[in-house]
């Protein structure tokens, strides 16, 4: 890190010292040596204490490739019609942070992403054993889905504020959210308290309606969420973060491509019910710590997550970011996730009266999940100079590229032998998933 | 249930707040350092709360509110 402003912006700076009609709307001088001596340069991701405007352009573009295992045959009910072919996910990601104004800055997200393969579709018991059994649908042609999110900052002494928006359309799915939120700084900024405040509204609009019993042709729902964290430092080299989000949502919240079945063969497919509102909580602390001597910062997450569903989650993840080279980092990573069931969750119900609320969506069953991740970074400054136009500096874009270029990979594994509590193998859902994820990402800094 | 979200809140607060040095600006420069933000790759960090998010029955649980899909 050398801390120090690019050439071209003193030089700049001193042209509109001396010609101040022309000064550019840029941060006063001393606010920047300011920033600059004390936070270094600004990482091209978002550091650690995110409350000073941002100077220079970035843009970050990922591609990423998504997919599961095959259902293995074992799980499998073959009906003739469903597929073990499981789900494929291409996502393309583009995202900008431009400084508007000195001020104001302005975030854009843009997600494109393409689907295909089998879903789980309702489970069975085996004859003779009553072993649940997965049955799957076809496995589909393409979908889409495009996700676009904007927030704009804006900057005051002790912290800023936010404004958000943001919309996803798919085929069968549509939906609109927005947000916002306050961030303030105390303590010579080693406190950070942030609030915010979010809604959505959703539009279903399932694909063959006829298909299945109860399928609607059109539903709603909506959500809102509050959230509130504390960022404190603790010391030169490490960082503590405590949050809670409460979310509540209210309308049609049931799966409607997915059916329940019960253990009388004479007795029909039932569909999927679910209570109509939801509260859920999560509560995450986030530790950060650099070890100098080894020059490597170790990451900790926890998370506690509980709802009225009567779900419960454990989510820890660790990470270790090693600098193997100045340009070049290795990052290990481990996650583990338990989550214990939906009260209305059976792999396949009794006979008798159905329940009026009822899944065998395996999202909804007891297991845990393990996941190992490995990323490798390269980060290369000042890739090369040139002389951007006037008017596209004042949109933070210098006279000098950084880039940064990473290459990630992430092998997801659920069982119910991974949670917290032993699963019964009635209860253990047969179509828990397994994936992979390889992404690429560039990132520049302009 | 209450009790313990709410005793976790407390800890955590007292915890946070107490004994903790106060690290003058001109001693930043390791917390500066892009290993050392909350998420280093805010794309790769959405990504993955979303894939999280549809294949598990949990609620992710930074800040970023963002919108529903047909994921889950």
């Amino acid at each position: 890190m050398d801390g120090a402003e690019p050439k071209g912006t003193e030089q700049r700076n001193r042209e509109a010292d001396e010609h101040p009609a022309i000064a550019f709307p840029r941060p006063s001088r001393t606010l920047t040596a300011l920033t600059t001596s004390a936070i270094a340069l600004p990482g091209i991701a978002t550091p650690a204490s995110a409350d000073v405007p941002i100077e220079r352009a970035t843009g970050s573009l990922a591609s990423s490739y998504y997919f599961e295992d095959n259902l293995s045959p074992g799980d499998f009910l073959d009906d003739g019609v469903g597929s073990r072919d499981r789900y494929e996910i291409y996502t393309q990601q583009l995202r900008f942070d431009l400084p508007i104004s000195d001020r104001m800055d302005l975030g854009i997200d843009l997600l494109y992403e393409e689907m295909s393969g089998a879903s789980p579709w309702f489970v069975v018991a085996e004859a003779g054993t009553g072993k649940p059994l997965q049955v799957m649908s076809g496995a589909t042609i393409d979908d889409h889905r495009f996700d676009a999110a904007v927030d704009l900052d804006f900057y005051m002494d002790r912290g800023k504020d936010t404004m958000s928006g943001g919309f996803s359309i798919e085929k069968d799915y549509t939906s609109f959210n927005l947000g916002l939120g306050a961030e303030r700084n105390y303590n010579d900024k080693n406190t950070v308290l942030n609030a915010s405040l979010g809604f959505s509204y959703d539009w279903i609009n399932p694909t063959d309606s006829d298909g299945a019993p109860d399928r609607p042709g059109s539903d709603q729902k909506w959500s809102i969420d509050l959230f509130a964290g504390i960022s404190q430092i603790l010391s030169r080299a490490s960082t503590l973060q405590a949050t809670i989000k409460y979310k509540h949502s209210q309308g049609f919240l049931n799966d409607p491509y997915k059916l329940v079945a019960t253990i009388e063969p004479n007795e029909g497919l039932l569909s999927d019910e679910r209570p109509d509102q939801k509260d859920q909580v999560s509560i995450l602390f986030r530790y950060r710590h650099h070890f100098e001597s080894l020059n490597g910062s170790a990451h900790a997450d926890y998370q506690f997550y509980a709802d009225d569903w009567d779900v419960r989650s454990h989510t820890i993840e660790l990470a270790w970011y090693q600098k193997v080279f100045e340009w070049l980092t290795f990052a290990p990573g481990f996650r583990w996730y338990s989550q214990s069931k939906a009260d209305f969750y059976e792999a396949v119900l009794p006979g008798g009266t159905p329940p009026s609320e009822r899944s065998s969506d395996y999202r909804l069953s007891p297991y845990g999940a393990i996941s190992f991740k490995g990323k490798l970074e390269v980060e290369l400054r000042d890739l090369f100079q040139y002389e951007p136009p006037r008017f596209l500096e004042r949109f933070g874009i210098t006279d000098g590229f950084d880039l940064l270029a990473a290459l990630s990979y992430e092998r997801y594994l659920s069982d119910g032998d991974f949670g917290l509590t032993s699963v019964s193998e009635t209860d253990e859902a047969p179509g828990l998933v397994n994936f992979h994820v390889v992404a690429f990402t560039l990132s520049g800094r302009f | 249930m209450k009790r313990i979200v709410i005793s976790m809140l407390i800890l955590s607060t007292l915890a946070i707040s107490t004994g903790c040095v106060q690290v003058k600006p001109w001693e930043r420069d390791l917390l500066a350092r892009r290993d050392m933000a909350w998420d280093p790759d805010p794309v790769e960090a959405k990504r993955e709360a979303h894939i999280y998010f549809s294949k598990e029955s949990s609620m992710p649980g930074g800040s970023g509110g963002g919108g529903g899909c047909g994921c889950n």
